[in-house]
């Protein structure tokens, strides 16, 4: 919560000569990106792989054609690698709160999954409409009208399917869904029965 | 963290960028400026590095957003202490205006007439009060016409108005030369009623060279506005 500060970072190529706007824009949007996205990692760090990024830019200034996308990726590829390297350092602490009360998780429950393999059931098990209202939730687009409207379906159409994925998505966290909640909820069991 | 979140910044990688929007409809779509039915909102979930782009302008946009709600939210706290101080400052203003104005109304003469032509006299201390109909002053400075009563001479007067018959509490007093005018007596006084409380009084005139007093029930009545 609250204002992020503002970390200064020192953007200049191989030679010490300050990079292009363009350039340090990009990478500092990427910074700030990176900083809100993982904020359990360290701040020194992350720093100085947006100040690596700059760098290794400014030395393809005219091969880079969107300074934006190339630092983004860049840098997002830093913490992957970082991950891969040092993930017993972060800790995944569950997914939204509003899921984790759906499925009746609280934060104290003990994780023995790990991401990799929980992706790959989320990519296996859901389907791509339920990836699309899951990317739709991702992004505030949270009622069933607007659902309705992304996915070109009618709005109780919708409601179903937004129960649907996080009846799937409690599954894939907790094995099957949870009976006490399928039975207070019958509306819950037809999931199965729509499209 | 949101592991949804996590899953599609990592679990769809696109690394050459296929089918990808332009960086501006990815702003756009982050700062609400494309409806839901957008096509680009669903590629956001094939692709993780335009759901990382998504986020980074959706992050910035969220901050920008707050920070100018708390502008503005200073700046209505700002407001509302602004115009409450000019509240109270007109308040305060516009009361001492009112007193001003109620003290230049006060010290402004108001002209009266008490007409005493047919009332009786009783002189001195006499309980039978004479009977005057409904006589009323103000609490101000009064430039009183007093019609004195048939059969008074002319000559100097003196009127004063008291609570009691005694002539103890004078409230006010002035003197005047009463002359005639199409057979009745009129003496012209200034009474300064400032200071008297509204209620029930006695005016009294006297004579110069006479010693006896009469009385004549009158109210005084608030100020005049």
């Amino acid at each position: 919560m609250g204002t992020m500060d503002q970390t200064l970072l020192h953007l200049v190529d191989r030679r010490g000569q300050i990079l292009p706007v363009s350039i340090r824009l990009a990478v500092e949007a990427a910074h700030r990106w990176v900083r809100r996205e993982y904020p359990y990692l360290d701040e020194a760090v992350i720093a100085g792989w947006a100040e690596d990024v700059g760098q290794a830019m400014g030395t393809r200034l005219d091969e880079i054609q969107s300074p934006h996308r190339y630092a983004y990726s860049a840098l997002h590829g830093k913490v992957r690698e970082w991950f891969r390297t040092s993930a017993s350092k972060e800790f995944t602490v569950g997914i939204g709160s509003e899921l984790e009360v759906w499925t009746g998780i609280d934060r104290s429950t003990p994780r023995v999954m790990y991401q990799t393999v929980l992706f790959d059931q989320l990519r296996t098990k859901l389907s791509e409409r339920d990836r699309h209202i899951l990317v739709l939730l991702q992004q505030d687009i949270t009622s069933p009208s607007s659902v309705s409207a992304a996915l070109g379906v009618s709005y109780s159409a919708a409601a179903k399917a937004i129960q649907r994925v996080k009846e799937r998505i409690s599954t894939i966290l907790v094995g099957d869904p949870i009976e006490e909640q399928a039975q207070m909820s019958p509306h819950l069991c037809e999931s199965e029965s729509g499209g | 963290m949101d592991l949804m979140k996590d899953y599609f910044l990592e679990a769809n990688p696109n690394p050459e960028r296929i089918g990808c929007p332009e960086e501006q409809t990815l702003r756009a779509l982050a700062e609400d400026r494309l409806p839901a039915s957008h096509p680009a909102r669903l590629h956001l979930a094939s692709c993780s590095e335009c759901f990382a782009e998504f986020r980074g302008f959706r992050g910035d946009w969220e901050q920008t957003r707050k920070g100018r709600r708390r502008i503005i939210g200073w700046a209505v706290a700002a407001s509302l202490i602004l115009a409450s101080g000019i509240g109270i400052w007109e308040y305060q203003h516009s009361r001492a205006a009112q007193i001003r104005g109620v003290q230049l109304a006060s010290t402004k003469a108001v002209n009266a007439n008490v007409d005493l032509f047919n009332a009786g006299t009783v002189r001195g201390e006499d309980d039978d009060t004479n009977a005057l109909k409904q006589v009323s002053l103000p609490a101000a400075i009064v430039q009183l016409s007093v019609t004195l009563p048939r059969f008074s001479e002319s000559g100097h007067y003196e009127v004063l108005v008291s609570r009691d018959k005694s002539g103890n509490e004078v409230v006010a007093k002035g003197s005047g030369d009463a002359v005639v005018n199409a057979g009745k007596v009129i003496v012209g006084v200034t009474l300064d009623l400032r200071a008297a409380k509204p209620g029930a009084y006695f005016l009294a005139t006297v004579r110069g060279s006479d010693n006896g007093m009469y009385y004549y029930p009158v109210q005084i009545a608030h100020g005049a506005s």
